[in-house]
């Protein structure tokens, strides 16, 4: 038996019902690792090319990794995986909490799912009993509800990962909810809905074995260490504190991206919400940092687990609300329907800028004006896409990149989205990193691919492409690995944004084996070209499709820290040359045959 | 009796305290064979169950071997493994679900303060936990 793992992949059928357990040998985990690994692994295999996202073909997976249930850091975490129905291209999301955890305590170490329940079902995994249940009267109900009625009917120690309304109706934005935790990015929730899949509840007692304890507890202590000398910020704001800092950098995208300053951020940010509208600290399960926070709306009734950064950016600044509580309010409200905050509130900031442009109108919106720094109206809007009202909440519920596609003319200016994903609060003007990291990001605009490692540089020092590529390259693999493990990104302020030789340390204390720095950024390197393949084989594009937004190649920064950054395709084109190279593409941004051999992909050459 | 003592406040629901517990009495991550539990739901603040050590502990006057007893000296109820028949109406007895049953053993699962120096207590990162009375 390999330490750390369960040895047991199961598959469900929900066409027929069928469920089976692949028992693969070890080989089988040293090459794909787990999480992030397991899920394009099982994608690329099992989608026939061109299955349509939506249909009973479409697969769903989601992984634990070797480190998951044992003490690494937000060892609970999920990473989900599908063909999204947003991009059309790779829709992986990883979600906090304890679900992957719990997995394994159940037996197992992922989930393939495929085929379509005639009627709305939950899957309940006990251990070794593995149960598909109808579920109409779940249908229909927003997450929470849906986890405390299941939890009534089985036990509160279940977890449970489940899908809102908007799932439900397959709007291509939705997420999968587990607890208050979110898999948010790119559409995982839609494909749950399209196979009639409200729920997955599982519990199990069976042990997670390590290879030598002392020395996981040894990586521990050194990590809790660490971690409370220099991560106070953070068990203290989360990730709140933020928008303070990234205004001042000049990299907050403000109004649809027309600014990258938000003149009203001191009302959104970390020290409001902490001093007038914290409850409580959460933490994933196996953390110490406890970065997740319970806020308050304080003009009416309603709590969110949340919002972090990226929601202070994507409900904040970018429809320029300068109002907490609409930020509070609508974090909850995209949890419970189920959609991703991030895509929701930069598809809202587009509507409201196309409406101030006369570009959409009300006889588009069903007779209403949607305006910047109007909370009500960023509700509204959430609310319409998350109950797809009428054909214009369908219309936005696919995102900034269909409402071009539909308006046409110069709407493709103010879609701010890479491959049809909007991205994160981690600008690709003033961060060159990003640019080139989210042009190649197999999701598009995922701030979880590259990371944004510039802060702290002045302009002068960021306003050059020297060394970007390569740091896309290094941080794309270390997220690729954290997702694989599976472990939270928040590492990286202790281990370094690269892999590093403590990602072997962790996995041999876990497994038992004796792997080394190299063939563990190897695996990196061998997912993420395989994520390549994918994009490749389903979009039929490569290098055309790496590329930024109208705004981010053309508009520098009118104001702030960051004025007159921008990056031009010439630019992003010698970027890109760069990182093909390192990463063994060929111009085109086509993996070489070479590469594929070195990375052990031959059989997907 | 001194016990462990729990700050719902405090307590972020991070669980470290059973993958501790777990690993250090039956080397393993298995929070189902902690002697403390900590269930967490969405809003709500954390729960913990866990053995209080009463002073007039129903499991001691259930159990039918004296195998659970109230020492003095330790301030604490035991287990006498050698005596323990396994029959399980010590986890029935428990009013506060602080005695647990695993089917990998033939114990119950019940925390003995770690004879001195409980374990989570030294590594809950947010000092939720304590011994006291």
């Amino acid at each position: 038996m390999v330490y750390g793992y369960t040895g047991k992949i199961l598959h469900i059928d929900l066409t027929t019902g069928k469920t089976e357990v692949e028992t693969p040998d070890e080989q089988f985990y040293r090459k794909w690792l787990g999480g992030n690994g397991f899920v394009i692994k099982y994608l690329y295999d099992e989608l026939k090319k061109g299955t349509d996202p939506l249909s009973p073909e479409a697969v769903s997976v989601f992984a634990s990794g070797p480190l998951s249930g044992t003490l690494s850091h937000g060892a609970g975490r999920t990473h989900f995986g599908a063909k999204s129905p947003q991009t059309g291209l790779l829709a992986d999301s990883s979600a906090g909490g304890g679900f992957a955890a719990m997995l394994k305590y159940a037996g197992y170490d992922a989930v393939v799912i495929k085929g379509k329940a005639a009627k709305p079902v939950i899957i309940v995994i006990n251990n070794e009993k593995v149960e598909i249940r109808e579920a109409e009267r779940f249908w229909g109900l927003k997450t929470i509800e849906t986890q405390h009625r299941l939890k009534k009917e089985l036990t509160p120690e279940y977890k449970i990962a489940c899908i809102g309304p908007a799932g439900e109706k397959m709007v291509p934005m939705t997420s999968i909810v587990t607890d208050t935790r979110v898999a948010g990015r790119s559409g995982n929730g839609a494909v749950w809905g399209s196979k009639n899949l409200k729920a997955i509840a599982i519990y199990g007692d069976k042990d997670v074995k390590v290879a030598d304890m002392a020395k996981v507890k040894e990586l521990y202590g050194e990590f809790a260490k660490k971690a409370k000398e220099t991560l106070g910020g953070l068990s203290k704001y989360g990730t709140t504190a933020l928008p303070a800092s990234i205004n001042a950098f000049g990299g907050m995208g403000t109004r649809n991206m027309q600014f990258e300053t938000f003149e009203h951020v001191d009302k959104i940010g970390g020290e409001i919400l902490n001093t007038e509208h914290l409850i409580r600290h959460r933490s994933c399960f196996s953390c110490c940092i406890h970065c997740a926070k319970d806020f308050k709306v304080n003009k009416w009734d309603s709590i969110s687990e949340g919002p972090e950064y990226e929601t202070q950016y994507s409900f904040g600044s970018m429809p320029a609300i300068g109002d907490v509580d609409y930020v509070i309010a609508a974090d909850r409200l995209s949890d419970e329907y189920g959609i991703d905050t991030i895509s929701a509130g930069v598809t809202a900031s587009m509507v409201m800028e196309l409406m101030e442009r006369g570009l959409l109108t009300e006889k588009d919106t069903g007779g209403k004006t949607y305006k910047f720094e109007n909370g009500e109206d960023l509700l509204e809007l959430v609310r319409i896409i998350g109950e797809k009202r009428g054909e214009f909440g369908e219309l936005i519920g696919k995102g900034t990149r269909a409402i071009a596609e539909k308006l046409g003319g110069d709407a493709y200016k103010y879609a701010f989205n890479v491959k049809g994903l909007e991205p994160a609060g981690h600008s690709p003007r003033a961060q060159k990193t990003m640019s080139v990291g989210y042009a190649t990001s197999p999701r598009g605009g995922s701030h979880h691919d590259a990371r944004p490692i510039e802060y702290g540089l002045p302009p002068e020092k960021r306003n050059t492409i020297e060394g970007r590529a390569l740091n896309a390259f290094n941080t794309q693999n270390w997220t690729c690995l954290g997702d694989s493990l599976v472990v939270c990104h928040f590492e990286e302020k202790i281990y370094g944004t690269s892999v590093a030789q403590v990602h072997a340390d962790w996995i041999n204390a876990v497994t038992g084996w004796n792997t080394t720095f190299e063939e563990v950024k190897l695996m990196a390197e061998r997912f993420y070209t395989l994520e390549r393949l994918f994009t490749i084989r389903e979009s039929g594009k490569a290098r055309e499709a790496d590329t930024l937004p109208w705004r981010a190649m053309n508009e520098p920064i009118p104001t702030g820290t960051s004025k007159g950054m921008y990056t031009p395709k010439k630019e992003l084109d010698a970027m890109l040359d760069e990182y093909y190279e390192l990463r063994g593409w060929d111009k085109k941004g086509v993996p070489t045959k070479a590469t594929l051999k070195r990375l052990g992909l031959e059989e997907y050459s | 009796m001194k016990h462990i003592v729990f700050d719902e406040k405090k307590c972020a629901g991070c669980n470290l305290c059973e993958l501790f517990c777990s690993s250090k009495w039956y080397g393993a991550f298995n929070p189902k064979k902690s002697r403390i539990r900590i269930t967490t739901e969405d809003y709500a603040d954390p729960k913990y169950n866990v053995c209080l050590q009463c002073d007039d502990a129903p499991c001691v006057e259930a159990c039918p071997t004296e195998a659970l007893v109230i020492d003095p000296d330790l301030e604490r109820v035991v287990l006498i493994e050698d005596k323990c028949i396994g029959c399980r109406l010590c986890v029935r007895a428990c009013p506060y679900n602080g005695i647990y049953w695993h089917k990998d053993y033939k114990l119950p699962i019940k925390c003995n303060l770690c004879e001195g120096e409980p374990e989570c207590v030294k590594i809950c990162p947010k000092n939720a936990l304590s011994v006291g009375d």
